[in-house]
């Protein structure tokens, strides 16, 4: 049975749950309320300061008190204009904030000046020891914060090969503005990471890279033996660069259908003579995948000459290939409009129907459309 | 013969075997509760880098299509596709399908919008009735208008995954507010979880906040007692709910309002099932079935940041309808996909997810019902004490409460979107209220959803709603369908 002291019990248990819920709730009220009202007004009087800092006003010397010896005194180096008093008063977590958002803003001079002022407020010292934590948030904000502040730092490539793909995720995108050779070769190894959020951060930064990408792209695609083949041809078709040619050329001939498809997106992307035999032999290829990259890419490039051969895809068993092979030839102007009327008329329903409606969409004649209101 | 004390035995047994009930229920949502806060704490921890909104805008993301089916909205379709159109995404395709509409509807699209007859060459994956023509915009070239016979809401929807060419595509009701970068929050999922078939986010009451612009600007937690409570319980089904399930065998449902599909495994499974009233959860279930059949087990995930905004219904005989209606939907969803429960085959779905909506949330109202019942009937045979009554109680609502509390402790500590003291203290109020009263009358609710699905009644049931204006105190405009 249920006695007397068992239903106080479940009621104490009870009102302390709620009054713990309550006490979260509020507790947590009070600080946001306060911090709304207090951190706007010191963070405007920092930003100005910082502004006038950045712009010339004062620069921050390399002799600068760090961290709590800054903050406790409140004095800047000699030679700094009075307003970086407000900086450094600033609390740790407003000071972060302040030039991390500033940081996306400068360029030059002023980001060298911006990541200076940084060392010297202990920010960057903090986002290094946070970088080499255990706990892997504490390794991402000290990504976040050397990323944003930092150009070079040497823990931004360590973190490229963190155990948290967030961590990961987030210097493989710094990497992506800081490419040189040894960092390209990093991430194209990283288009085969195990985690998806890592090969997409990868892709990203390889297509956002300067010049020292491509090479490093083309020597992977020429040795062909990239676990990662069809990402990294991905990346080239995404930024077609003709060092990739003769690559492309060899891996349109390749056993695996993913990367002969991929290899036609990417030759469609290049173009050149050399690149319309290769795709024309792909135009008869055993996987319906390949013969519609193909004929996309031959559209692509206005080859008209190839119209009768991507024409001929009409009757292919596949819709992916009869489409693409129509959206082709409407590409091509009057050989592949000649072939879609042809084909209009064909045996073959499916080739009449695809051809027919290519031709209706491409404006050659509109049935029963609507007119636009007037 | 006295029948007294063999009835008062029995009921005694059963108030026991119901106590137990709340017990173990109340437990699995200290679980989900615990679950959440832990799935919280990780993705705000995780929000904070940087590379996180860099790569939802990059090129290399995945391509969305937006599906908005319009029947008949011609007074609100032109604000709806430019509030559309407007939402942060790069490679975004809006797909506007205009079910029969036989007011002006798509005249209004071709003016504004400038449409031009786009080409008819889209493959028909899914059966839905013809498509009439394509119109493609001029002034904005992501716009796609399919202008389609009248099929209703899960034709509709086919009919714009048959005409998308997105990745993934994103079923929206024309009447949801979506936040501008609800788009990019959705995705985020897809790009860090492999064999993700499906995302959902949180979706807000916005009964009495302020918007502008399509936009909710100010949120106020409602002063009204039927929208208050069911700001609590949308926080309740989305923070600990939804986000708890992400750790623990997965959701089965997304919201209706807002959901995002890789659309290949849509058009794989078949699309949405116009034969149901909740094709929302239908579709998710079946796609996660499906999986498991194709030896690939899909995850559905869910964000937490608040997505997009809704109207909830302002009265009891509206609301009722809802209710009942979702519960129909649930009941139908659980009874097609029966060979799930308890089996091993289909890992968490089976032995975790189908076995607590089974248990839990299907017949929690018909064991809520006997359970209040037999506990009055056992008061006045004698068959339980007071002290029993008041612990009975107290595991059944008491927890109900703490739950909720802990709730609005999770939105605090996330999100804390309503942020003024005034509106917490109504909040934790309603938190409170909700479990005396209007908990009693949702099971009602859904107890009659449950007799009309054992009936077989199939209707969706009108509803009312203000519509969504600057000034809260505007008049109530006519009723309409309910979009779901």
């Amino acid at each position: 049975m249920i006695t007397t002291g068992l239903l106080y019990q479940v009621l104490l248990l009870l009102g302390l749950l709620l009054s713990a819920a309550l006490a979260a709730v509020f507790g947590h009220a009070a600080w946001l309320g306060w911090t709304r009202r207090a951190d706007p007004p010191r963070l405007a009087l920092a930003r100005a300061a910082l502004t006038n800092t950045l712009a010339g006003g004062a620069a921050p010397a390399s002799t600068a008190p760090r961290g709590d010896a800054a903050r406790t005194s409140g004095e800047g180096p000699a030679g700094s204009v009075p307003a970086d008093r407000d900086i450094v008063a600033l609390p740790d977590r407003l000071r972060r904030r302040l030039l991390s958002d500033l940081a996306g803003s400068v360029q030059g001079d002023q980001r060298q000046r911006l990541a200076r002022l940084a060392v010297d407020l202990g920010i960057i010292g903090r986002a290094q020891r946070w970088a080499r934590s255990r706990w892997w948030w504490r390794r991402l904000r000290g990504a976040h914060l050397l990323s944003s502040l930092c150009d070079e730092d040497p823990l931004m490539h360590r973190l490229l090969g963190d155990p948290h793909p967030a961590v990961r995720a987030e210097a493989i995108t710094w990497a992506g503005d800081h490419v040189d050779t040894a960092v390209a070769e990093r991430l194209v190894d990283l288009l085969a990471d195990r985690s998806p959020l890592c090969r997409h951060a990868a892709k990203d930064a390889l297509l956002r890279a300067g010049p020292a990408a491509p090479p490093v792209v083309a020597e992977h695609l020429r040795r062909g033996d990239s676990p990662n083949l069809d990402a990294l041809l991905d990346v080239a078709a995404g930024r077609p660069d003709h060092r990739y040619q003769a690559a492309a050329r060899s891996l349109a001939g390749d056993p695996r259908p993913a990367i002969r498809a991929v290899a036609a997106r990417l030759l469609g992307e290049l173009g050149g003579h050399d690149a319309i035999p290769v795709l024309e032999l792909q135009l008869t290829d055993p996987q319906p995948a390949v013969r519609e990259e193909a004929a996309a890419a031959l559209g692509r490039l206005g080859h008209w000459p190839a119209a009768s051969a991507v024409a001929r895809l009409l009757r292919d068993p596949s819709w992916d290939v009869r489409c693409a092979a129509g959206e082709a030839l409407a590409a091509l102007g009057a050989p592949g409009a000649l072939m879609l009327q042809r084909y209009s008329r064909d045996d073959d329903p499916f080739a009449a129907d695809m051809a027919r409606r290519v031709q209706q969409s491409s404006g050659l004649r509109t049935v029963g459309a609507r007119e636009p209101a007037r | 013969m006295n029948l007294a004390a063999p009835v008062g035995a029995v009921l005694a047994g059963l108030d026991w075997a119901i106590l137990l009930y709340f017990l173990a229920a109340n437990g699995f949502y200290l679980l989900l509760l615990i679950s959440a806060g832990w799935e919280m704490r990780s993705y705000v921890l995780t929000s904070r880098a940087d590379s996180r909104w860099r790569l939802v805008q990059s090129r290399t993301a995945p391509t969305v299509s937006l599906l908005a089916p319009a029947h008949n909205e011609a007074a609100t379709i032109s604000d709806s596709v430019q509030a559309m159109l407007g939402l942060y995404y790069p490679n975004l395709e809006v797909v506007i399908i205009n079910d029969g509409s036989t007011d002006t509807t798509l005249d209004v699209l071709i003016g504004r919008f400038r449409l031009v007859p786009a080409p008819l060459v889209f493959r028909q994956v899914l059966a839905t009735e013809p498509v009439v023509g394509l119109h493609r915009s001029r002034s904005h070239p992501n716009l796609l208008v399919v202008d389609k016979r009248n099929g209703g809401k899960a034709d509709s929807l086919n009919a714009g995954m048959n005409v998308a060419s997105g990745q993934l595509a994103c079923a929206v009701d024309a009447d949801t507010l979506i936040e501008p970068d609800a788009i990019q929050r959705m995705v985020w999922p897809f790009l860090t979880t492999a064999n993700l078939i499906a995302a959902g986010g949180t979706i807000r009451v916005a009964n009495q906040c302020q918007i502008r612009g399509g936009r909710v600007i100010v949120t106020h937690v409602p002063r009204r007692g039927l929208s208050g409570f069911q700001v609590v319980e949308y926080l309740r089904a989305f923070l600990f709910g939804r986000l708890g399930w992400n750790r623990m065998g997965g959701n089965l449902i997304i919201s209706g309002a807002f959901g995002l599909f890789d659309r290949a495994a849509v058009l794989a499974a078949g699309g949405y099932a116009a034969n149901t009233v909740g094709e929302d959860m239908e579709l998710v279930v079946r796609l996660r079935r499906k999986s498991y059949e194709a030896g690939r087990p899909g995850l559905v995930a869910f964000v937490p940041d608040p997505v997009a905004w809704t109207e909830v219904p302002e009265t009891a005989r509206v609301l009722g309808r809802q209710r009942d209606r979702w519960q129909r939907g649930l009941a139908d969803v659980l009874w097609r996909n029966r060979k799930l429960l308890f089996n091993p085959w289909y890992g968490s779905l089976g032995l975790v997810a189908y076995p607590y909506f089974f248990f839990v949330e299907l017949f929690g109202p018909v064991v809520e019902a006997i359970g209040l019942l037999g506990l009055v009937a056992s008061l006045a045979l004698g068959a339980v004490d007071v002290p029993f009554a008041a612990v009975y109680f107290l595991v059944a609502y008491g927890l109900g409460i703490c739950m909720g509390a802990f709730t609005l402790v999770l939105e605090e500590f996330s999100f804390h979107r309503y942020e003024t003291v005034p509106d917490r203290l109504v909040l934790f109020g309603w938190a409170v209220a909700e479990n005396l009263g209007y908990r009693q009358l949702t099971v009602v609710w859904r107890l009659h959803g449950l007799i009309k699905f054992l009936r077989g009644r199939t209707d969706w049931g009108a509803m009312q709603r203000r519509g969504f204006t600057e000034d809260p105190s505007a008049p109530a405009p006519a009723s309409r369908s309910e979009p779901g």
